[in-house]
């Protein structure tokens, strides 16, 4: 920055010293009485180009960096061309303002004409001043012009555009370069011909650049055809009207063939210009609207990303709709919602109550429509329009494909044709009120994996509103949207899965903590226990209570929760806080036990749930156990060679509230000897089958329970699950949770 | 696994749904569909006929707990027939039988409700 700013200001001083010393040189040839320019000797006249060459140097340097530091930082060509041009023109007014109040203030200030004595001498000290002040000003005003030109032409470069430039430029310089030295009247030498003929060559090549024109904007193309004359008229007027060429000869001879090539250049530049904006102009209707497409769909393609708010979407979609096919055109998304397939009715019911509702399926068929954004038409316009045209809705619901009406007064579709003549009458007559201000309308269904996601509507209030492209592109935002809608409904989906997922991993942690963590010791008994669940949260349940303050009593409970998941794992966590309070409270019946079990639990559980259970009470004194069963599988006991199953009535708990359970339950009582095993299990044990669907049963169970009876209670539990596992292992399933818990009475 | 599905037969005022396949947690829906569709028509004679069910999980019994109450208190019953032996079972096992009225054959659970009403 510091660099740049030492970097102008030495360019400024050296412009000033250059210009002071050129001024001096002239005032002083003018005192002289030399300024006579062919009596001028050749040294001074060197001296004096050179000086001249410092300042245009500087001038251009100073210019070209103020208009680069002044430029957006990414526009190309630096300026605005309308801006440059309006910029353009009212510089020229000023300057010709400027030379022409100081040609008043100060007449005569020109040279003499050639015919006279003192031919092409200055007038008097002021047409020195004149041919200074004429150089910086007019002659700044030509460079900046260049600079513009070169930066337009450069816009969109190809490969040789910029040293096509270069190479005009150095040629002109070159050209000017050749005539150092020369005086007024001296005829151009040979060298500078070809090199001043070489760049009107180039200019010619580069007179033809002109891609900016393309993408400006219409209104700014018509302001430009206005200006750009204004400019080239200006200078013309410059050079004319103020003798601005004997001028610039009078400062420097090669500085003004410099000049006057810029100036011609620039000249012809703005001709092409004019004709070019002229000849552009009837297009650039189509080339904006072009533009403006593709700058839609790239904003849209952009809310793909907008995943996690779909209503965001909507509006997104009806915005850009409409901005593409004009803004007086209303447009407006209907969702759909297919009607889930166990509630029809109630849905299409619930559905006739949405305040925004435009369809809905009476056949419960399909689903209904409900409109969540519009824009430039309000809801009762569209409810009062779609019951006349409910048409729409259906065919897209049922064919999915896009339905157009391009005359909404006189379709068939909406009934029975007025006459022709009413047709007319109508049509001259054209309310729209009738139709809603509706005079045509395009429908385009919104389709992910071919499931219909809603409908996109654009209406216009004219007939015939919509040509191929329209609805070319409105077919395009709607598949982009639904794209979008697709991919935000999934993901949202994930996220609830995943959250299901968390959800289902507290349960199964809950789960797991209600299950005893290690096992009782009781004298002359062993038990041992296990449950898998099916999934990540069962139903079935097992705990043992210690019952009493002497390790004599304690209570086993099975049971299994009708029903999976979370809500199980709740029943499950009820479960065990009864269980652990009631236990102790009955100490010796289990059927009391189940019956006020069955009391509290009913109050609590839903109607279609209901929990199994099997309770025993063992008494390790009297080597006895009570057994009592609520709706659970019968107890395998192994006594001896032979095993037997414990069946007993007994309702499910949560089953009946409290009379019929009580009237129907039952108790057993089991002597248990040494080596005797009673195998408490779940439905899972029995219900496993093979591949050919047959259940494992309970005579495999008995038989696996009679083989192993020699084995301790965690070995005989093995077996069993062994047993079990071994039978389905080929095609066949575990269907439910299998929970197995052995009790064994051994020697002491 | 065999899928499941409900068939729906009138006769009179009692309507009868015949189950096939798996009754589970997941297809018991179906079946809570067709019992909830009769009752909303005011058909609250139901009986359901299980011989071709090959299984029946304890969410499938749940659906018939949840509808009983509403089904009775409406002055009508669902009744069961024609179970195999492995569904009686289960039945059985949970104390259904004392619950609900289980009978071998549908004409004799249509019979019931046509005594019953008259």
């Amino acid at each position: 920055m510091q660099k740049n700013v030492r970097l102008t200001y030495f360019l400024f001083l050296a412009l000033i010293i250059s210009e002071v010393l050129h001024l001096a040189v002239d005032v002083g040839l003018f005192y002289a009485g030399e300024a006579r320019a062919y009596l001028v000797s050749f040294g001074i006249l060197v001296l004096k180009d050179f000086l001249a060459c410092a300042s245009i140097a500087a001038i251009y340097l100073l210019i070209r960096r103020q208009i680069e530091s002044h430029a957006l930082p990414d526009a190309v060509a630096w300026v605005e061309p309308e801006d440059a041009f309006k910029r353009g023109a009212i510089l020229i007014a000023s300057i010709i303002a400027f030379l022409a109040v100081y040609s008043t203030l100060f007449n005569p200030s020109d040279f003499n004409p050639d015919e006279e004595i003192l031919a092409a001498a200055p007038q008097t000290i002021y047409t020195v001043f004149k041919s200074h002040l004429a150089f910086l000003t007019f002659g700044s005003y030509l460079l900046s012009l260049f600079i513009v030109a070169e930066r337009l032409i450069l816009f969109r470069r190809l490969k040789n555009t910029k040293s096509n430039f270069i190479l005009m430029a150095a040629f002109l310089a070159l050209g000017s370069v050749a005539m150092i030295g020369s005086k007024k009247g001296d005829k151009l030498n040979v060298l500078a011909i070809a090199f001043l003929s070489v760049a009107g060559l180039m200019m010619l090549v580069n007179l033809f650049r002109l891609s900016w024109i393309l993408p400006i904007k219409r209104d700014e193309k018509i302001r430009a055809i206005f200006l750009v004359p204004l400019i080239i008229g200006g200078i013309a007027i410059a050079f004319n009207g103020f003798h601005l060429d004997e001028h610039f000869t009078a400062y420097s001879f090669s500085v003004s063939i410099f000049l006057e090539g810029v100036a011609v250049f620039g000249l012809l530049y703005l001709v092409v210009t004019l004709f070019s904006l002229l000849f552009y102009l009837p297009t650039s209707e189509a080339f904006e609207r072009k533009s403006s497409e593709v700058k839609n769909l790239y904003a849209m393609s952009k809310f793909i990303t907008d995943v996690f708010e779909e209503e965001k979407i909507y509006d997104s979609l009806v915005s850009y709709a409409r901005e593409a096919c004009g803004g007086s055109s209303s447009v407006w998304f209907d969702m759909y919602h297919p009607y889930a397939e166990e509630t029809r009715t109630a849905e299409s019911a619930i559905a006739s109550k949405l305040p925004n509702l435009q369809w809905r399926d009476l056949n419960g068929e399909y689903g209904f429509f409900k409109t969540v954004a519009q824009q430039n038409i309000s809801l009762e316009t569209i409810q009062r329009f779609s019951s006349k045209a409910d048409f729409i809705w259906k065919q897209v619901a049922e064919k999915k494909s896009i339905v157009r009406i391009d005359d909404v007064e006189n379709d068939v579709r909406f009934g029975a044709l007025p006459s022709a003549v009413k047709q007319f009458w109508r049509r001259i007559k054209s309310n729209p009120a009738s139709s809603n201000g509706i005079g045509s309308i395009v429908s385009v269904p919104l389709l992910a994996r071919n499931k219909l996601i809603g409908v996109l509507c654009v209406a216009k209030d004219v007939e015939y509103g919509f040509v191929k492209e329209d609805l070319e592109l409105i077919t395009t935002f709607a598949d982009q949207a639904a794209v979008a809608i697709d991919n935000s409904r999934l993901i949202r989906e994930l996220i609830d899965k995943e959250r299901l997922q968390q959800e289902l991993l507290v349960a199964q942690k809950i789960q797991l903590r209600l299950l005893p963590q290690s096992q009782p010791t009781l004298s002359g008994f062993q038990i041992d226990g296990v449950s898998y669940p099916a999934y990540e949260v069962g139903g079935d349940y097992f705990d043992y209570v210690q019952i009493g303050e002497r390790n004599t009593t304690v209570g086993i409970i099975i049971a299994d929760v009708s029903g999976k998941g979370t809500s199980a794992a709740f029943y499950m966590a009820e479960l065990k806080g009864i269980v652990q309070s009631l236990a102790r409270i009955y100490p010796n019946s289990p059927k009391e036990f189940l019956c006020k079990a069955n009391e509290t639990i009913a109050r609590g559980l839903e109607k279609a749930s209901f929990i199994s259970a099997l309770y025993g009470i063992i008494d390790t004194e009297r080597h006895l156990l009570h057994l009592s069963n609520a709706g659970h599988c019968p107890a395998v006991v192994v006594q001896g060679d032979d095993a037997r199953l414990v069946k007993m009535k007994g309702l499910a708990l949560g089953l009946d509230k409290g009379a019929l359970f009580s009237q129907h339950a039952s108790e057993a009582h089991i002597e248990l000897n040494v080596g005797d095993v009673v195998v408490f299990y779940t439905d899972g044990v029995i219900e496993a089958v093979d591949k050919h669907e047959e259940q494992f049963g309970y005579e495999r169970l008995m038989d696996v329970a009679r083989r192993s009876r020699q084995k301790s209670a965690s070995e005989i539990k093995n077996d069993i699950f062994n047993a079990v596992n071994f039978f389905t292992n080929d095609g066949g399933a575990v269907r439910d949770d299998l929970t197995i818990v052995v009790l064994k009475r051994c020697p002491v | 696994m065999a899928t499941f599905n409900t068939s729906l037969r009138e006769s009179g005022k009692t309507s009868i749904i015949d189950i096939s396949g798996d009754l589970d947690a997941h297809t018991s829906i179906q079946l809570e569909r067709a019992i909830q569709d009769l009752i909303d028509k005011g058909r609250t004679n139901i009986i359901i006929n299980f011989s071709k069910l090959n299984y029946i999980s304890s969410a499938g019994l749940g659906v018939f707990m949840s509808f009983i109450d509403e089904v009775r208190s409406k002055g009508g019953d669902i009744k069961f027939s024609n179970m195999p032996e492995k569904i009686f079972q289960v039945f059985d096992l949970l104390g259904f039988p004392l619950l609900y009225e289980i009978y071998d054959d549908e004409h004799k659970a249509i019979e019931k409700f046509q005594t019953t009403a008259s």
